[in-house]
């Protein structure tokens, strides 16, 4: 694969949160990884909003 | 299995029960943090060790993570500086408590379940039971939990080489899963040309590697878990993995080059 594919719809994808205002405070904790008898939910970041 | 060093004039040994490739499973604390921290670019943490954790989990681990890291490069793991630790706070939740691990960005920590990891044939068990009901990658053992949380911090570290100067860019593609969801949609795209018939839709790409590769990630497709679940499935498949975690995993590779 080719890295500059990638960077254009990385670049594409940051430029369209900018554009709704997205506006996340900090970097976010991935979900636990769970066993196929639980759900782990998915929780709203606590401290990010999206406009 | 083990072996057991014994100085033979001239030749450098290994440490006491440690392989030439991976760890024995009764290897003691002072080889296995060795172990971590000099092949894997990996601290383990003494919490492991004072909540009895079981190192044969982290021998089952080290065969897989050295296999990224012959392909990847010892300096990959060096940049992402994971720290391994024992967490009984984070899995307390109703929905948690039953979870593997868990991998926080921001300290480079990946946290690991005492109840789950204080008994390597528990999660054994637990795995087997996930991967026959396709929740996780085919093959995946106990060792493999810890692979997809490095698959976390490889994507972690895509972004934080890119965006080393720009905070509001690392913050905003972390939130958007940027880079995972660009390698794995430039995955489904090249292998929709190459190989037509092969997924009829990108859901169906991701759900080839696991039922959770194709799960909700704060209320939109969780693109991270699909890379972390191809990481796993490459790491412990080789080039049996599913061909979308093959191109996920060509994917990490181009951007770490």
């Amino acid at each position: 694969m080719d890295k500059n594919d990638i960077l254009k719809r990385a670049n594409k994808d940051i430029a369209k949160a900018k554009a709704r205002g997205d506006n996340p405070k900090g970097i976010t904790d991935r979900d636990p990884y769970p066993t196929s008898n639980q759900t782990v939910k998915t929780k709203k970041k606590p401290n990010s909003q999206r406009a | 299995m083990g072996t057991t060093g014994t100085a033979t004039q001239g030749i450098a040994q290994a440490p006491v029960n440690q392989t030439p490739q991976g760890l024995a499973d009764d290897a003691d604390q002072a080889t296995v943090q060795a172990y971590y921290k000099n092949k894997l670019g990996m601290d383990v943490g003494g919490s492991y060790y004072r909540d009895n954790l079981d190192p044969k989990i982290l021998a089952r681990s080290a065969e897989p993570l050295e296999k990224l890291v012959n392909e990847l490069g010892k300096d990959v793991f060096d940049e992402m500086g994971i720290r391994i630790v024992s967490s009984q706070s984070q899995f307390m939740g109703q929905k948690a408590t039953r979870a593997y691990a868990q991998t926080s960005l921001q300290s480079h920590t990946i946290a690991v379940n005492p109840n789950k990891f204080n008994d390597y044939n528990t999660i054994k068990a637990s795995m087997h039971t996930d991967v026959h009901a396709g929740y996780h990658p085919t093959g995946c053992k106990a060792g493999d939990v810890i692979v997809h949380e490095v698959g976390h911090n490889l994507e972690f570290l895509i972004n934080r080489r890119i965006n080393a100067n720009n905070r509001l860019n690392l913050v905003l593609a972390d939130y958007n899963q940027t880079y995972s969801k660009a390698i794995v949609q430039q995955a489904y795209s090249e292998l929709k040309k190459e190989q037509p018939s092969l997924y009829s839709t990108e859901k169906q790409a991701r759900k080839s590697i696991s039922g959770y590769a194709d799960s909700l990630w704060n209320g939109t497709v969780a693109y991270t878990e699909c890379l972390a679940e191809a990481v796993a499935d490459y790491a412990r498949n080789g080039q049996n993995a599913k061909p979308m975690s093959l191109k996920i995993w060509q994917g990490i590779k181009s951007m770490l080059k």
